[in-house]
This record gives structure tokens, C-alpha cells and sequence, in this order.
């Protein structure tokens, strides 16, 4: 604990930002109640906190390497801010805040304290937005938010994301199951992070977070699974043969229809005939 | 003519009836659905109050919300986690309609349609529906007949009966019991994708092919879709 407040101290330094969504996000069914859905990711290494919202707390306690349940949170503007844990909001300075952050009504946001290139904390909001799939596809997306260089990233020892760089993201999309990836220098097969099995899940975005820092060797891998998106079989081709078909052809009724019919006029014809006779 | 004509009209209307009314009978049945016993409708999992308290009143857009979620988010450990074999299907039963067949692990072709085995004896799992007592539709599909073999694993499926009991073997060894509570047949356009959720109870869906056979296109013209629920 006590590493932890001296962590805490170093951060205090760190610039109140203003962030805007990339208001992408198009609308979908919460976008009728003015909420949105948000999730939040401690991406800071040594460091637990409180995360505030408009002054109020939000997340309490909030370990590094932990992802809040996604939480439906009344659109709007949001001023965010980072307390060490237990600190007084009132007298301390936060260790990171980022003032007019825009949750748009309908969106599904994640928003990430982590570290900057250099090394310094901030917060970045990214907007989920799953890609449209074809049955058994997947698609990985993977978020740099480490104190690192530019990466690449492999999976199953090719380069699928490349040229990869702190605050950016990357999706490709690949056929769902279990993949090994990891994290290399751009341009290079020097592993920064991993390998690990990553299972993508079917119909689903994955979200796959770089974060940490390179330079105090803790970088790590952090996952995130956003739903939706995903398509059923084109369709369940089972039979070949015509053996089941037991039904009677359509004809059979309409001959049916005609062979009455006659019948009937005939017997009518037959009455009157009867009848002049 | 004359004399022949009495007895025509009897031998017509006897042949009007027999072709009706064959034609009546041979057409397919509108299938049945049951209302599953409460028994049967697993309980959906349910999110944490925490996370699911919902705001109590939405702003306007421009103001800024004053009223975050007052309780405890839940928040887990977000380190990837290793991918955790669940047990799969390997075997379907269906004493009633003499089905004893083994399952494969499938999953689309590259049209896009699900990889029901070529072997009709065998019966798919569509590997990305639900896993057996997994929130959502087990998707188990079978031929009806193949031009190699004739008649298929679920040949008789179209003649399922509510309350018949299906029982699933799994690659641990165990086995889950199904009752089925619905039997329809669906234009193979329009096969509901719903039945591939992977939301709600957990349902178990046997799908074949049935209705009316194309010669030209040696197709069928609808799937026979069963549903049964766990007991």
C-alpha cells in the first residue's frame, strides 16, 4: 500500500485533458432512453483508485488490470477524475481527470485509464462498435494503451494488426476459435508481450488490451468481449434423395377437383336426358 | 354412351374423392407446440443488482447527468482466460424414433450453410450455437435421407411426437435428457435465426430437411425443426 501511494504522488502531476467521443456510434435500442453503455478499465499499473463521475463516486476501490460489468449511464457530458484510493476529492488533487467527456445516447463506450507513450496517465474513451459477421467469424480488436513503441500483432506467428501506436486501435476479422497471439515490436519478431491463447468468440468482438509499461517491464494483456454483431447459417442443407417427400403432388388434388365435378355434371345430364325421355 | 353414362358418374366421383382426399391426408402436418413444464425453463442468469440498477431519470441530452449508479459496479479481473473446454455433444438418441447416432462438431461451409455431416448416419453439432446446458439453442442438424445411403440419422424426425424424450451423450461420458415441446416445419429461407441464439434457456434444436422434394434441384423445400427442453 504504501508503494502504491507514493505511485499515487508521482501522479499528481499529470494535465486535466478534454476528451470528445467519436460520436460514431450509431443508434440501437438504448439509444430511445438517452443511456449509453460504458465500461471502465484500469489500464495504470501500482495503483488503485476511486474514479469519479460529475463529482460523484463511481468505482470505488479500483484495482489496475480490472473491467467494470458494462453499466447503462444516462447520456451526456461526464467531467471524469482518478483519486488514489480513499483520498478526500474535496483536498486532493486527482491523479488523472479528463473534464466534457461526451457519452453519447445509444453508444457502447469503454473508457480506459492507462499510460500514454511517455509513460504518463491518461484517459482514453474508445467507442465499441462490433463489425457486422458472417456465421463463424470473429473479430479481434486490439487497443495499444501501454507506455510502449508502435507493435505489431500475430496471430498464430503472422502479423494480422501492424504499425500499432499508443492510443490506437486496430480490428481484423478471423475465424472464431482459440488463436495464439502475441505483441512484437513493429517490424521486427522481438516479443514485447505473450504469447497467449486468446479464445475469439463466435459472432462477437473481442477486445484484447495492451497496457502497462514496457519500460518497468509489467506490460500485460487485458480482454473485453462485446456481443452482437454475429449471423446465423446460411441455411441446413440435410437431405438429398427425396425419400421423405410423402407428400401427393399438388396435381392429384386438382384432378380430384376435376373428376367431382365431371361427376356431378354428368349425373345431371344424365337426370335430364331421364327427364325429356 | 347413354348406358355407360350411369355408371361413369359413380366411378369419377369415387376417383374425385380417393385423389382429394389421399392428397389430404399425404400433406405435411402443421407440426404442435407445448408450453415447456416450469420445470424444464432454466432460470436465465441474471445480471448483478449492481450492475443492473438502471438510472433513475434521463436528462437532457445537453445537461450533465447528476446521478451515476450509487451502487457498487461489479468489475472482474480483466488478464485473458485460458479457454476453458466445456463438454460437447458426441451422441443422439432418440429411442422412440430408433435414433442412436454419432455427433460431430461442425460449423459452416464456405457458402455460409451449416456443414451437416456427408455421412447421413452422423448428426452435426453446429459448434457455434450452444453447448448442452449452456444459455441458448444446442443446434443439432442430420440429414433426412442422402442419395448414398438412403434414409438418414433423423429420416423419422418430421414424425416426432410431443413429450418424446431425446437424450444428448456428452465427451465427458454424462448425458442430458430432453422432452420435446415443439415440431414445425419452416421454408428453408426463412429458418429462424433465433434458433441459433446463444441467450435465454437453455433449449435443445434437432433440424432436418423435409417437405416437398425438387427433382431438378434435388432439395427439399422446408426444414423440420424440433425443439426440446431439459428434464
Amino acid at each position: 500500500m504504501r508503494s502504491t501511494r507514493a505511485r499515487a504522488a508521482a501522479l499528481l502531476a499529470a494535465p486535466v485533458v478534454g476528451l470528445s467521443l467519436p460520436v460514431a456510434a450509431a443508434g440501437t435500442a438504448s439509444a430511445a432512453t438517452g443511456s449509453a453503455t460504458v465500461s471502465v478499465l484500469h489500464a495504470v499499473p501500482g495503483l488503485t483508485v476511486d474514479v469519479y463521475a460529475n463529482a460523484s463516486e463511481l468505482i470505488p476501490d479500483f484495482e489496475p488490470g480490472t473491467l467494470t460489468d458494462p453499466q447503462q449511464l444516462p447520456a451526456g457530458s461526464y467531467d471524469l477524475a482518478v483519486y488514489p484510493a480513499g483520498a478526500d476529492p474535496a483536498s486532493t488533487q486527482p491523479a488523472i481527470s479528463a473534464n466534457g467527456v461526451q457519452v453519447p445516447a445509444g453508444a457502447n463506450v469503454t473508457v480506459v485509464a492507462h499510460l500514454d507513450a511517455a509513460g504518463a496517465p491518461t484517459l482514453t474513451p474508445f467507442v465499441n462498435t462490433p463489425a457486422d459477421l458472417a456465421a463463424g467469424q470473429a473479430e479481434l480488436t486490439v487497443r495499444h494503451v501501454a507506455a510502449a513503441p508502435a507493435v505489431d500483432v500475430r496471430a498464430g506467428g503472422q502479423p494480422v494488426l501492424t504499425g500499432l501506436t499508443n492510443p490506437g486501435e486496430a480490428s481484423v476479422t478471423v475465424p472464431a476459435g482459440t488463436v495464439s497471439a502475441d505483441v512484437v515490436l513493429a517490424g521486427t519478431t522481438q516479443v514485447a508481450l505473450g504469447p497467449a491463447d486468446l479464445s475469439l468468440e463466435e459472432g462477437a468482438e473481442t477486445i484484447v488490451y495492451a497496457w502497462g509499461s514496457a519500460e518497468a517491464a509489467n506490460l500485460a494483456l487485458a480482454t473485453q468481449v462485446v456481443s452482437g454483431g454475429g449471423s446465423a447459417p446460411g441455411g441446413v442443407p440435410s437431405g438429398e434423395a427425396g425419400l421423405a417427400d410423402g407428400g401427393w403432388p399438388a396435381w392429384t388434388a386438382g384432378a380430384g377437383g376435376l373428376a367431382l365435378g365431371g361427376a356431378a355434371l354428368l349425373a345431371l345430364s344424365v337426370r335430364r336426358s331421364r327427364a325429356a325421355a | 354412351m347413354r348406358r355407360a353414362a350411369p355408371l361413369l358418374a359413380p366411378a369419377l366421383a369415387l376417383s374425385g374423392v380417393a385423389l382429394l382426399g389421399g392428397w389430404w391426408q399425404a400433406r405435411p402436418d402443421d407440426g404442435f407446440s407445448v408450453a415447456p413444464a416450469p420445470a424444464a425453463v432454466a432460470a436465465p442468469v441474471l445480471a448483478t443488482g449492481a450492475a443492473a440498477a438502471p438510472p433513475a431519470a434521463a436528462p437532457p441530452a445537453a445537461a450533465a447527468p447528476t446521478t451515476p449508479p450509487a451502487a457498487v459496479v461489479a468489475r472482474r479481473d480483466a488478464a485473458p482466460v485460458p479457454p476453458r473446454p466445456v463438454p460437447v455433444p458426441v451422441r443422439l438418441r432418440v429411442a422412440d424414433l430408433g435414433v442412436d447416432a454419432p455427433v460431430d462438431a461442425v460449423g459452416v461451409d464456405a457458402e455460409g450453410v451449416l456443414e451437416v455431416p456427408a455421412d447421413g448416419d452422423r448428426v452435426g453439432w453446429y459448434r457455434w450455437s450452444a453447448a448442452p446446458g449452456a444459455p441458448g439453442g444446442t443446434v443439432l442438424a442430420g440429414h433426412v435421407d442422402t442419395l448414398a445411403e438412403g434414409p438418414g440419422a433423423l429420416y423419422e424426425l418430421a414424425a416426432v411426437e410431443p413429450g418424446t424424450v431425446v437424450e444428448v451423450v456428452l465427451d465427458d461420458g454424462s448425458t442430458r435428457a430432453y422432452a420435446v415441446v415443439e415440431r414445425r416445419s419452416h421454408p428453408k429461407s426463412e429458418l429462424p435465426a433465433e434458433l441459433f441464439t446463444r441467450s435465454g434457456p437453455s433449449t435443445l434444436v434437432l433440424v432436418t430437411c423435409g417437405g416437398r422434394f425438387d427433382e431438378e434441384t434435388r432439395t427439399y423445400a422446408d426444414n423440420v425443426v424440433v425443439r426440446a427442453s431439459p428434464v
